[in-house]
């Protein structure tokens, strides 16, 4: 029997799937500055290096990087095609979905530049996967960072918030943001208590940020769309 | 909270979206008020019980019994 309009659940695009694909793209849009930025540090020693000349093994390594990082692009490629696919066979989105759905393509492209420029202007050895965040940045790429990061982003975010997600999400949102502050405000000075106590190395702000971000978009997820 | 939204699109043979484009929420929110995942705010729930044309209890029933 065909399954008229009215029976079709029209956003049961299967929890799991629609969570694979979008990690699949953040994975894939993690392993592309990661391996920009192999790319790039590996070009700067070079420059730097008066004497230098790419052996074999350089240009293999760069070569695997540039594959890593195309290999990365066609991935998160396929899982946009993927989500766009199941999205039309789940109907016509409405208005309020389409701006949401701006103003996200908005959101990762100001995230790609910011992303974009701190892969190529870092040049700390990448001896963490954290140390893209601790490296050395000239004052004026500080600067334009830090107003897009500091005006631009919560200019974007609160007109998502009060101007186009519809009351579900925004709830979800309330959620994921309550989960999140007090997993920091517990978290926080737990770690600090015990690396008082000598028992684990110093907080990391860098990390206790990451994490607090993870914690919020994760819950945000599970309740928008479970 | 149960509900009667489903049935009563179904009547009007309204899909999700329909309702969804007449209420200013996304499809989302649609499924999750029907399936109970989500009880809606108070001017939602006046929303969808002019949209029918009803009472809000005669569309939500939260289980309890007037004494």
């Amino acid at each position: 029997m065909m399954e008229s309009a009215v029976d079709k659940d029209e956003t049961d695009r299967g929890f799991a799937a629609l969570a694979g694909r979008i990690a699949l793209i953040v994975l894939a849009a993690i392993g592309v500055l990661g391996g920009t930025g192999l790319i790039a540090g590996f070009l700067t020693a070079f420059s730097e290096d008066a004497n230098g000349t790419l052996s074999m093994r350089d240009i293999a390594i760069l070569a695997g990087a540039a594959l890593f990082v195309l290999g990365c692009l066609y991935g998160g490629w396929r899982a946009i095609r993927s989500m766009r696919a199941a999205d039309v066979a789940a109907g016509v989105p409405t208005p309020r979905e389409n701006r949401n759905r701006l103003v996200r393509v908005v959101a990762g492209l100001l995230g790609a530049v910011i992303g974009l420029v701190l892969v190529l202007h870092h040049d700390t050895p990448a001896s963490s996967p954290l140390a893209l965040l601790d490296g050395p940045l000239s004052p004026v790429i500080a600067i334009v960072l830090a107003l897009l990061v500091g005006v631009l982003t919560p200019a974007l975010s609160l007109y998502w918030y009060l101007r186009v997600v519809d009351e579900q999400e925004a709830a979800a949102y309330d959620k994921g943001a309550l989960v999140a502050i007090h997993a920091f405000w517990v978290g926080a000075p737990v770690w600090w208590l015990l690396w008082r106590g000598g028992l684990v190395a110093a907080p990391d702000g860098v990390l206790i940020y990451v994490a607090t971000a993870v914690i919020a978009t994760v819950i945000w997820f599970w309740a928008k769309y479970r | 909270m149960k509900n009667r939204l489903k049935v009563l699109r179904a009547e009007r043979n309204w899909s999700q979206a329909d309702l969804a484009v007449r209420l200013d929420v996304s499809r989302q929110a649609v499924n999750a008020v029907e399936t109970g995942k989500y009880d809606p705010s108070l001017p939602l729930a006046f929303k969808i019980a002019r949209l029918f044309d009803l009472a809000i209890e005669e569309i939500f029933d939260d289980g309890e019994r007037r004494g």
